[in-house]
């Protein structure tokens, strides 16, 4: 089958600053134009580097990379909004986008209009809209508020209201760009059941979204951008393995960076009582991981050095994910009384069964003295560990659990009904 | 939870030019709709803002050049004189002035939605028509008072009509454009408007200009158009058919010229803006 997406040596590239070709640049450059002589190039930026994949029709891809990695412009390209620097991109079929989410609506019109309005800027005819209103306000459930001013809308009434038109656009490829994050998760089950009808009848999906976890839901091959580059197209566990490698990459070097400016820093710094190290991950085999299957033991290991000594320490890790605390381990919850710090050593923190949600958490590691609020070091942010889900299991995390039949059950009342 | 909706998929082909060129027209009546619509809505006098503004000016007019600094308007009572140069005029001017910017003033939509562009300057000019029409209806009334017998010439209105609205849409696409590249447009057109009104018979008659620049003045289609509707209105009689297809040529090429170069540029838009 033809691919329905065809990216061939793509190259995007956008001009910094507003000047390169306001009156005032031209004006000022005049002159020398007039004289044919050289002008200084203005500023650029390549978003995109010699990108090329193609995808096939009914595929769902996701896109993954940091921000400013690109996602935006490969969607803005797919839509026909903007177009390439170089190369060519190919797209078979009606395109509908979701780059932002009721970018056509109205404030002032009510939802109505705004359906008829959206829907034609999309590319429908006005007897399409007619046929599909009943099922798109349907979706949306915004039945009620149907002749209200959008702008009196919620936020999550203004995406379902956006998405449902989106979607019934019959789209042969449907851009999905972050903004299902606004949405209840009864509305995002909506959504995805509706993707996947899109799919079953030959529609193309391609997703962008930072959470990890629905794009492993919804796609089975995803690409990771990064600095403008493809440098992964495969299965989506694996581009997200190696994303999350580039991510810890990106941060042991911002952290080294960060050592040396502080190193640097001399004096001050040196008098600091306690420095953590490094924090390291190892399973129940003592193997060092990046990554650790939902349930399974994992242990983190603090690498201290202490100038002072601190008479009464107290650690804790806290799991963050989408800047929120998931779960945390303090020595001074616990009551662990831990031996004062002197010179250099370790602490580990060992967790017999590590029940998160699959995602990607980020570590804070604090070590204090006498009690947490008196820090004497901290790390924040800067490690982070991937929970990957188990597999045969249901939901998000596995219970620990045993299953009993006890016997009497089986053998006299059991039988009897 | 609702089912998933189910459709029949028809046109899984790309759309044809036929059903692109109905959704183009569809789509544009629906802004205008939309332009219109949200513009009587926010504001207290509504509609009457309509009538109010070419009102002025001509009350304006009258005061000035037929009591203060008297103009000759050939026998023909000053305020219905220079009404017939106002009303159209006003159309026209309120065009360019909300379609130039209009590019500019929906980013989001240029940025985010891939959507016709020339949908929003040509819909955004086209919606002052609806302006037009209720301030037209004042014109009625003057007829009425003035006791003006129209004659069959009262139909080259349409024409005229035609002419000045493609005029006005070749300015705007072009204006507008430009004005995504060079913010500065926005700034030079109201200037340029008010220079292009005194260069236009609106408060004086044609006849005030030598002859010998009558040529010259001519290149101008709303000269044209604006002694025309006074011709066909007032005196019944046709406009000059030599001056007016001069404005028409003027215009076809002010247009072509306006789309070429809004076409040229459209796919930098996103980028520029």
């Amino acid at each position: 089958m033809p691919p329905v997406i065809e990216f061939s040596h793509v190259s995007k590239q956008y001009l910094l600053g507003a000047g390169a070709r306001s009156l005032r640049s031209v004006m000022a450059t005049l002159p020398k134009r007039l004289l044919h002589q050289p002008i200084a190039a203005p500023p650029v930026h390549w978003a995109l580097r010699d990108l090329s994949f193609t995808v096939q029709p009914g595929a769902s891809i996701g896109l993954l990379g940091h921000n400013g990695a690109g996602k935006t412009t490969v969607l803005k390209l797919l839509s026909g909004i903007t177009q390439a620097t170089q190369g060519r991109v190919t797209t078979t079929g009606r395109v509908a986008s979701l780059i932002e989410l009721g970018a056509g609506f109205h404030p002032e019109m009510s939802g109505r209009e705004n359906i008829y309005m959206n829907a034609l800027i999309m590319g429908m005819t006005r007897r399409e809209v007619e046929r599909r209103f009943e099922s798109i306000i349907d979706f949306a459930e915004i039945e009620q508020y149907l002749d209200s001013p959008v702008k009196r809308y919620s936020s999550g009434m203004y995406v379902r209201l956006a998405f449902a038109i989106a979607a019934h656009l019959e789209p042969d490829i449907l851009l999905v760009d972050e903004v299902l994050a606004v949405g209840d998760l009864r509305f995002r089950t909506k959504c995805y059941r509706l993707m996947a009808e899109l799919r079953r009848q030959g529609a193309t999906i391609v997703l962008v979204s930072h959470n990890l976890v629905q794009v492993r839901d919804t796609c089975e091959r995803s690409l990771l951008l990064w600095q403008g580059e493809l440098v992964e197209d495969g299965r989506t566990d694996d581009v997200i393995t190696a994303y999350v490698q580039k991510l810890q990459g990106v941060d042991q070097r911002a952290h080294a960076g960060a050592l040396a400016l502080t190193a640097e820093a001399g004096a001050a710094k040196a008098t600091d009582p306690v420095t953590i190290e490094s924090v390291c991950f190892f399973d129940q085999r003592g193997e060092a991981v990046e990554t650790v299957v939902s349930g399974d033991a994992l242990s983190i290991q603090i690498d201290y050095c202490a100038l002072h000594a601190v008479q009464a320490p107290v650690v804790h890790i806290d799991f963050y994910r989408d800047g929120m605390i998931y779960s945390g381990c303090s020595t001074e919850y616990d009551e662990f009384p831990l031996q004062p710090l002197r010179s250099k050593g370790s602490i580990v923190l060992e967790v017999d069964s590590l029940h998160l949600s699959p995602g990607i958490y980020s570590l804070s590691v604090v070590i204090g003295e006498g009690h947490s609020q008196n820090i004497l070091a901290i790390e924040h942010h800067t490690h982070m560990v991937e929970v990957i889900r188990r597999p045969n299991s249901r939901g998000e995390i596995r219970l620990p659990h045993r299953w009993l039949q006890p016997a009497h059950q089986l053998s006299t009342e059991g039988a009897n009904l | 939870m609702s089912a998933a909706p189910t459709w029949e998929r028809q046109d899984a082909v790309a759309p044809s030019l036929v059903r692109r060129r109905q959704t183009f027209f569809e789509l544009l009546w629906m802004w205008c709709l939309r332009d219109v619509r949200v513009r009587y809505k926010q504001s207290f006098l509504g509609v009457l803002w309509a009538i109010l503004h070419p009102l002025a000016l001509m009350v304006m007019f009258t005061v000035i050049f037929s009591y203060l600094a008297p103009v000759p308007s050939g026998g023909i009572p000053y305020p219905l004189f220079s009404y017939t140069g106002v009303l159209p005029w006003s159309l026209f001017a309120a065009m360019i002035v909300a379609g130039v910017p209009s590019l500019a003033a929906n980013i989001t939509l240029v940025t985010k939605v891939k959507m016709p562009r020339e949908i929003i300057p040509v819909g955004v000019a086209l919606a002052n028509l609806a302006d037009f029409g209720v301030a037209s209806i004042l014109f009625v009334g003057m007829f009425l008072f003035y006791q003006i017998t129209l004659s069959w010439t009262v139909l080259w209105v349409i024409p005229l009509l035609v002419i000045q609205t493609v005029l006005a849409l070749g300015v705007v696409l072009l204006g507008a454009a430009l004005n995504v590249i060079y913010r500065d447009i926005r700034f030079i057109v109201p200037l340029a408007m008010q220079l292009w009104m005194y260069a236009s018979p609106i408060i004086y008659p044609v006849d005030l200009v030598p002859e010998q620049w009558r040529l010259l003045y001519f290149l101008n289609p709303m000269a044209a158009t604006i002694d025309g509707y006074r011709r066909v209105l007032l005196l019944g009689v046709a406009p000059d058919h030599t001056a007016l297809a001069f404005a028409l040529a003027v215009s076809a090429l002010l247009f072509v010229l306006g789309l070429g170069v809004f076409r040229k540029l459209e796919p930098t838009f996103a980028d520029i803006i």
